[in-house]
Order: C-alpha cells, then structure tokens, then sequence
C-alpha cells in the first residue's frame, strides 16, 4: 500500500513547471539590468534630494529674514539627513544580503526584520524627527513675521507639517511593533 | 581572481541544472503571480550565482542551494507583504482550522492548487519546513538550512503530516 504521505508529495514534485532555468549569459545579463535599475533609482533618488537642498539652500541665501535663513538651513539639513539614513539603510540591506546570503533562514529572516524594527524605531526615528521637524516650522515663523499678509498661509502649513509629523509618530512605533511581534513569533517558533 | 570567477561559474552551472526544477515549485510557493514569478525566480537564480564565489564546501551543495533561495525569497516576501498587506499564518494556526470541505472529489491538479494555496499563507520558517519536507528531505537537513533544532523540525514536521493527512488524505 502506497504512504499516503508519498502520495502528496507526488503531487508536490510532479507538478507541472515551465522549465525556466537561467544560463551564464542570463544571469550577467540580469545583474547588468538590475544595476541600471538601481543606478536609475539612486539617480532619481538623487535628484530630489538635490532639489530640495539646493531649493532650500536657495532660500537661506536669497532671503533676508534670519529665522526664514535659519528654517531653510535646518530643513535642508534635515532632508539631507534622511536621505543619509534611507541611502545608509539600503547600503546595510545589500551589505547583509550578501554576507548572509547563505547563512541558515533563521539567522537571516531575523537580521531582516530587526533592519526593518531599528529603521522605524529607537535612535534611527528620533533623529529623523528631531534633525528634521524644527526646520519647516522656524521657516513658516519667519515667513509670517517677514510678511505678515502670509501669517494665514504659514499657519494653515504649519498645523498640516504638525500633523504630518504627529501621525508619523504612531505610524512608525506601530510597524516596529509589528517587526518586534513578528521577531518575538520568529523565536518562539525556533524554540517550540 | 578567473580561478573563482571559473568555479563560480561552474558550481552555478551545476546548480542551475541539478535544481532547477526545485527553485522553479520553490519559487511557485513564493509568489503566485506568474510574471513575479519569474523575476523572482531570476533573483534566486543571481543570488545563486554571487554566491559561490564564497561557496567553502562546509555543508553540501543542496543545502547551500536551498538557503540562498529561500533567504532571497524570504526577502522577496517581506518587501511584498508590505506592499499586499497579505497576512502569513504558523502551522499551529492552520492545524487548528478546518479542512475546507467540498462536495465533489478534488482531482490532481485541485488538490495542488490547495497544497500551494495552503503553503503560500504559512510565515516563512514553516513554509520552508514544509517545502523541504515536500522535497524529501530528512529532518537534519531542513535543520541545517533552516538553523532550527534538529528536534523542532521533528515536531514540526509531525503538525506537517497532521495537516496534509487531514486536509488531503481524506480527499482521496
């Protein structure tokens, strides 16, 4: 009599596939598109940190008013430092892809979501928020007092900056909760 | 270095044909969207490549396949996941629940199309048990890519036949 068990993992083996394998000449092809793909992102990436540093920086030389100067010093500061960290991130994801490629799954599902935990939570966070947040504000407070008639639109600015900044609070400790759960999931099942 | 350049390639080779047909229902327990598929499927295939230019010989050529496929498909998953927001279940959870009952007898391909739908909603570590165990493969080599103790793969391999015993045997 046939394992009842062999029978299910006939069905598992003999399943029809498509046949796809890759020669040599397909994998350097496919690393060369991913590259270009990757140069193409950076470059876009780039791009917008550049505008938004030369916009600011921009600002702080061709406007007058010291806490405008001072806003759009911080906030360029501030957007260059996050792009410093999603650069750095991506550096440590390809780093750790490489180095742990072969490493046993546990290992590296568990160092992939403590990147995933950390970018989200803990010094990576705060210091997105603290380096960038006092910026646009100091901004808006120099555009109103150096044009009053605008005081309305720094406002409205203002509380919509505030609340974006406030909803990322919870938003970026919930999903490092999730990572945490995941990771506290990950080790019970490791040690079931 | 052309002498690891050429041993890469050679062990890639080797790789690439040895299990291709392994990577391809791997990959297929990975992604169920035919066009991610592939490019997922190509992911594994680079990761393989750039593997072995650190390949030492210290554990077999299968076992150094299978972690570098399922660590890139893992990755693949978490990316995605976010994206879907799809939700992953453990083997606990799916040995609890019902097996979905049909009036009619499920014939080959039905009662493929559930083992990968069933295996695609497991987290990562059991979907790799489970696929290894699919595979054929005795517990101290799914412990060894899996990095699990020798005796949690026993026991989850025991809820593994539990599940397929309930949910397919009876169908047949």
């Amino acid at each position: 009599m046939n394992n009842p068990m062999d029978d299910v993992k006939n069905i598992w083996q003999d399943q029809p596939l498509e046949g796809t394998t890759m020669s040599l000449k397909q994998v350097h092809e496919r690393i060369e598109k991913l590259g270009r793909m990757v140069r193409r992102r950076n470059l876009i990436g780039g791009f917008a940190c550049i505008t938004v540093l030369l916009g600011f920086s921009w600002f702080f030389v061709a406007l007058a008013q010291p806490l405008e100067r001072i806003g759009a010093a911080l906030t360029a500061v501030g957007a260059g430092y996050i792009m410093y960290q999603l650069v750095s991130g991506k550096m440590k994801k390809q780093r750790a892809a490489v180095e742990l490629q072969a490493e046993a799954s546990l290992a590296f599902y568990r160092s992939e979501l403590q990147r995933q935990r950390d970018f989200h939570q803990g010094m990576w966070f705060w210091s997105r928020m603290v380096i960038f947040a006092p910026g646009p504000f100091i901004f808006l407070l120099g555009m109103a007092q150096a044009n009053p008639a605008l005081t309305r639109q720094a406002l409205v600015e203002g509380a919509i900056t505030a609340a974006l900044l406030i909803w990322a609070i919870p938003k970026n400790l919930g999903l490092a909760k999730r990572f945490q759960r995941e990771l506290d999931s990950l080790d019970s099942a490791a040690s079931n | 270095m052309p002498g690891v350049s050429a041993m890469q390639d050679t062990l890639y080779q080797q790789a690439a044909v040895e299990y291709a047909a392994a990577l391809e229902r791997l990959a297929r327990s990975y992604e169920a969207d035919p066009e991610a598929r592939r490019d997922l499927l190509q992911d594994i295939h680079v990761a393989l490549w750039r593997s072995f230019a650190s390949f030492s010989g210290l554990c077999s050529m299968r076992t150094w396949v299978y972690r570098v496929a399922h660590n890139t498909a893992v990755s693949h998953v978490v990316r995605e996941r976010r994206r879907r927001g799809q939700i992953m279940v453990g083997l606990e959870e799916i040995e609890e629940t019902a097996a979905p009952n049909s009036d009619s007898t499920p014939d080959r391909a039905q009662r493929l199309d559930q083992l990968l739908a069933m295996v695609r909603m497991l987290k990562p570590l059991d979907r790799q048990v489970i696929l290894a165990y699919l595979e054929d493969m005795e517990a101290g080599e799914i412990a060894e890519i899996t990095g699990l103790s020798a005796a949690n793969v026993a026991t989850k391999i025991h809820r593994i036949k539990n599940i397929l015993a309930r949910r397919f045997q009876a169908e047949q």
